[in-house]
């Protein structure tokens, strides 16, 4: 699009980030406003490149499930959970049952708090301080039940190849049931909220829209695209862990926009509820772990619902203690292309609810920078095809 | 006359500062916080005036630099016109017209120094800040019209002699609803924005320079809600001795911030620009039209309705 618009005049650049109170995460947004209507967007990723991957191919297995563990501070169970299900695949180790129930329910607490958080957060963006002061007062909850459970609020620590690390006791699962009983009445307060509140329709209804079409054509991913009407959910899909002995429906809505994707996910809270309930309620007897011998050469690639998507761990080894490759695609790679019809023509005060909507996790995402004669650079799809770079 | 000057300063400027300490724990209660120190306001404005002022390599020094003390300035010259805690202004001079002007001055001066700053936030700001104030100066001139006709003058100090509450209360409904819109909380604090703009007009400013730019916001909200206390709660509060004034018309003023500007600022979130003219424009400056046109046909409803004519 042209630097100047029909009437002559230039249109207002109007950078967000690198760092910008809008952003948890940095990530560069270059906004190009009429008024205050946005007319073009470019995006720019790669500021919190870690180098993850290479680190886990320096370090033998049983401490690459830790590394693995801090890809993400809120989906620090989902990670760890793909990773020793590909080693498991390549070892060919069988789980014990109780184990793939205690980490269904890891998962699934995750899940709830991570929405929450995510609701907060968009609260927050909208300036409904209150609305975050709420979420996150009834996310602290999940945070004790993790505590309860695992000894730490964030890193449990909880996956280890061939089973788990924490067990559940009795006692443990009876006052978990009170305190999902007592958020089961929080999430309904917060979709009642969200409902109702005249000022969150007026700032989220048709804002950052995405169509179906849209949704399937950028590959969207997880909340964001089943908030546009695709009902796709790996825990559907693959059945991985305990997933397969319950009957699960994907939450969707039509409209894709900011409401949809909360009401999305305030709906998952409630089925996670539910789920995590049930999981307590059969949780089988057995041992939480077996022992294995040694890992041979294979590779795996396989995928789990991660609170914000679809998530894509490819795992090689070579027959030594350390790993030949990792490939971790986390769930916001795959929603950032749909950022792009989200924000054209939509109002400058629609940026940071806009860019909170996806759920973005910005340093999971981060794989690869390259730098050139001290010059980043943008590498496009046909240079990555021939490789030369 | 010099001590009743030096008086009021004092008052209004421990008063705008208090008023916002209490502002934040009103809103940190209602979203189950403790809040800060009621005295956070005077910590924060006495830190800011110790650091360094920085101007940023703009296109006019003079206009950034200006516009804090423009802010004050015409603050602190409202500060003498309203009637405070005496039923009487520290000056002779001045009437409801020159406070009206003086109390939009915060605003420009805002705009001024966004549009001063270079930054596109500052310019955003500085843009949404003109649609605000004229959002809600349109029912807060329709009302304050009304009353002075009413009145059959613009001195505050015949203003205040009744407490015209109850003569228009459409008029005083409508200046009242416009509190929030004026001390720029949300839902109106469009113009700061600091997740769309990034605190907008501010962005650019530092150390005294920014402290006085606060100071006149602040000042601008305790002295916006004294002249809606001093014109529609007149004689409630000037009727007794002057140590009873000064508590009564505190009272009333904590209660409207508390009321109209903390709990709307914690039940709600950021409306957008655009709704805020259609916002304004619609229902409240229809009641002080309604009041005008009424009081101008010689309808005295509340005579009607209740037996009064005024306090």
């Amino acid at each position: 699009m042209a630097d100047v618009n029909e009437r002559g005049f230039a249109n207002l650049k109007v950078p967000i980030g690198p760092s910008h109170p809008a952003l948890e995460e940095p990530a560069r947004f270059l906004f190009e406003v009429e008024g205050e209507k946005v007319v073009n967007v470019d995006y720019e990723i790669g500021y919190n490149h870690r180098s993850i991957e290479r680190l886990c191919q320096e370090r033998p297995f049983s401490k690459v499930v830790y590394l693995v563990e801090r890809i993400c501070g809120i989906c620090s169970h989902t990670h760890p959970l793909n990773h020793v299900e590909r080693v498991e695949d390549i070892a060919d180790i069988e789980v014990p049952e109780r184990a793939k129930y205690i980490r269904t329910i890891y998962a699934e607490l995750e899940r709830i708090h991570s929405h929450m958080l995510w609701a907060g957060i968009a609260g927050e963006e909208i300036g409904y301080h209150t609305l975050f002061m709420y979420t996150w007062r009834e996310r602290e909850k999940v945070m004790d039940l993790f505590e309860m459970l695992s000894g730490n609020r964030i890193m449990h620590g909880c996956n280890r190849i061939g089973g788990v690390k924490w067990n559940i006791a009795e006692e443990q699962a009876k006052s978990a049931m009170s305190v999902l009983t007592y958020l089961d009445t929080a999430a309904d307060k917060i979709t009642k909220a969200v409902l109702k509140d005249s000022n969150i329709a007026e700032r989220g209804k048709g804002v950052g829209s995405l169509s179906r079409e849209d949704a399937v054509r950028l590959g969207a991913v997880g909340p964001n695209a089943r908030a546009s009407g695709v009902p796709e959910d790996t825990r559907v899909m693959c059945k991985y862990a305990a997933y397969g002995d319950f009957d699960l429906e994907p939450q969707t809505a039509k409209d894709g926009d900011v409401v949809a994707q909360a009401l999305v996910r305030l709906a998952e809270i409630k089925q996670s509820i539910w789920l995590t309930k049930e999981l307590f309620a059969n949780l089988p007897e057995g041992p939480i772990q077996v022992e294995y011998d040694e890992i041979p050469p294979g590779r795996s690639v396989g995928r789990t619902e991660a609170p914000r998507g679809e998530l894509i761990h490819y795992t090689e080894t070579n027959g030594t203690r350390f790993f030949e490759r990792i490939k971790i695609r986390s769930p916001t790679l795959a929603n950032i292309p749909s950022y792009v019809p989200k924000f054209l023509g939509c109002q400058i005060a629609d940026i940071p609810i806009i860019a909170a909507s996806i759920d973005p996790c910005f340093s999971c995402t981060d794989r690869m920078t390259v730098i050139k004669d001290g010059k980043r650079k943008i590498v496009s799809a046909r240079e990555l095809k021939t490789g030369r770079i | 006359m010099i001590a009743s000057i030096v008086v009021a300063l004092v008052y209004a400027f421990v008063a705008a500062l208090l008023l916002q300490g209490i502002r934040r724990i009103v809103v940190a209660h209602s979203q189950f916080r403790k809040g800060p120190s009621i005295f956070q306001a005077f910590y924060d404005f006495f830190k800011l005036m110790s650091k360094e002022s920085l101007t940023p390599n703009v296109t006019s020094p003079l206009l950034f630099n200006l516009a804090p003390i423009l802010s004050v300035a015409s603050m602190l010259v409202a500060a003498l016109i309203i009637p405070l805690a005496a039923s009487t202004s520290a000056v002779s001079v001045g009437d409801l017209i020159v406070v009206i002007y003086l109390l939009a001055i915060p605003p420009i001066a805002l705009i001024l120094g966004g549009s001063a700053s270079g930054s596109p936030y500052g310019a955003i700001g500085a843009a949404r800040e003109v649609a605000l104030l004229i959002a809600y100066e349109t029912p807060f001139i329709v009302a304050m019209v009304t009353v002075a006709l009413a009145a059959g003058s613009f001195q505050l100090n015949t203003i205040s002699a009744t407490a015209w509450i109850s003569v228009l209360p459409l008029a005083a409904i409508a200046a009242i609803w416009t509190l929030p819109a004026a001390a720029a909380v949300q839902p109106f604090d469009i113009a700061e924005a600091p997740t769309e703009i990034v605190s907008g007009p501010y962005v650019e400013y530092s150390g005294p320079n920014l402290a006085l730019l606060q100071l006149g916001q602040w000042l601008k909200i305790f002295l916006y809600a004294s002249l809606i206390a001093a014109v529609f709660f007149g004689t409630a509060i000037y009727h007794f001795q002057p140590a009873v004034n000064f508590v009564i018309q505190f009272a009333i003023i904590v209660l409207l911030v508390s009321a109209f500007i903390a709990f709307w600022q914690a039940t709600s979130g950021r409306t957008r620009v655009t709704r805020v003219l259609k916002y304004y424009w619609t229902v409240p400056t229809m009641l002080a039209i309604i009041d005008l046109v009424l009081y101008l046909a010689g309808v005295r409803y509340m005579h009607f309705l209740f037996g009064w004519a005024g306090l």
